[in-house]
């Protein structure tokens, strides 16, 4: 592929001599490492996998990291979050980048220490080259994918669960001739679910360094233009048994096939009047308010039974934080033949507004 | 017969990497592979079910799918 940073003119001479042996390899070169300094990478999460994405791409010389954490460090992170010390506990998770990388090289870090949101997502992201995702939610991974999509730049991700781990590239708009594939042609937000945290499943510390090593090892071929890039393609490390398979993943045909389920509509608040409104978060999540009149069912419990939570049939909007969630919920009460819908922007747009509404 | 593969937690549930299947539809795969590994009947629609690479609908045909991966989704970081 296309390298996708034009270079900078020249090295400074520190930085020359610092990547010379990145530039002794005949496909990167010097030409390559001039691209890297010019490069500018967003990386999503300075945890596991944003540790050492932050420890490779400083050393590596790229030009500008914009971290992107609103977490501070805890205790238990320590066993894999390799950037932060002891003496980081309580401090923003950022912190330990801005840190980090002026050490290694003259990479510019920009922590950002902000929670991303559907109303700040693509801004946060915007002038980047390339996105790198390395969160720990998926709701989080839903809006960086749908900004990515919408700014056009290439996302690499990854994602690690106990000894197992994924990392593939997508891109809406790769260069011609190309196939784009998208978060969704994977794992479409709507049909992941609730799924297991870190703290509830654990996750082996060293696995999170491999991982983060090859998401910045891709990031630096689609800089450089150099290789093969998992665009299409998404590895699956199993650590246990110190396996690594491979999977094409090509642009969903479900959309285009005859009798395929109906997709969910997302709607705005003028869609809540007169409907019944449904909030499947969790009990501790409502606890600071929901939208006036709505009924609370948690996803587990709606989806363990939908015909229980069907109603009388009229036109429900579901929400949730910020929209998967509702996904996974609206299509399980459709198939059961309830009129369901998707609160666009979930209750993070609705406080938003609430919020902007005051000010 | 089509190569069906299993990934990370559906790997533990069937307790296999990879297993040739008859089924001629992608509905009646999962109906089987639930039948046949009740451990998969939790995460199963969770799980990416790519046919050739490709998330189809369940009425799609597997009659000239050479390969089936199940992977589950996780987000963990």
């Amino acid at each position: 592929m296309a390298p996708l940073v034009e270079p900078i003119a020249a090295l400074s001479e520190r930085e020359r001599l610092r990547t010379a042996r990145h530039a002794r390899l005949p496909q990167l070169g010097e030409l390559g490492q001039r691209r890297l300094a010019a490069a500018h990478v967003a990386i999503i999460g300075a945890g596991g996998l944003g540790s050492p994405l932050v420890l490779a791409l400083a050393s590596a010389g790229v030009g500008t990291l914009t971290v992107i954490d609103d977490d501070v460090v805890e205790i238990s992170n320590l066993h894999r979050q390799v950037i932060h010390r002891l003496s980081d506990v309580g401090s923003p998770k950022v912190d330990s980048a801005a840190r980090v990388a002026p050490e290694l090289s003259e990479t510019r870090v920009v922590p950002l220490e902000l929670r991303l949101t559907p109303a700040n997502t693509a801004d946060a992201l915007r002038g980047a080259h390339l996105v790198i995702d390395g969160s720990d939610s998926f709701d989080t991974r839903a809006m960086v994918a749908s900004a990515c999509e919408q700014l056009g730049v290439p996302l690499v991700w990854g994602t690690i669960q106990a000894f197992d781990a994924q990392v593939t590239v997508f891109w809406s708009a790769p260069p011609v001739g190309v196939a784009p594939v998208v978060l969704a042609d994977l794992h479409p937000p709507e049909s992941v679910g609730e799924l297991p945290s870190c703290a509830q499943v654990g996750v082996m510390g060293a696995l999170c360094l491999q991982v983060g090593s090859l998401m910045a090892l891709e990031a630096i071929k689609l800089i450089t233009g150099v290789g093969e890039s998992l665009l299409g393609r998404v590895l699956v490390i199993d650590g246990l048994r110190a396996t690594q398979r491979e999977l094409r993943v090509r642009p969903a045909r479900a959309a285009a096939l005859p009798g395929a389920a109906p997709r969910v509509r997302e709607v705005g608040e003028a869609a809540l009047a007169g409907a019944r409104v449904l909030d499947v978060r969790e009990h501790d999540e409502v606890a600071a308010g929901m939208i006036p009149g709505a009924q609370h069912l948690p996803l587990a419990a709606l989806l363990a039974d939908p015909r229980a939570a069907a109603g009388d049939g009229e036109q429900t909007v579901v929400v949730c934080r910020t929209g998967p969630r509702a996904h996974a919920a609206a299509a399980a009460l459709q198939a059961v033949g309830v009129d369901a819908a998707v609160l666009a922007g979930g209750m993070l747009a609705w406080d938003a507004r609430r919020q902007g509404a005051r000010a | 017969m089509t190569r069906v593969r299993y990934f990370a937690a559906a790997l533990e549930a069937t307790g296999l990497d990879e297993e040739r299947r008859g089924e001629q539809t992608v509905g009646a795969l999962r109906a089987g592979l639930v039948a046949d590994h009740p451990g998969l009947a939790g995460i199963l629609s969770q799980c990416a079910v790519l046919v050739d690479g490709s998330r189809v609908d369940d009425a799609a045909s597997l009659a000239d799918a050479e390969l089936v991966d199940v992977l589950p989704p996780f987000a963990g970081g």
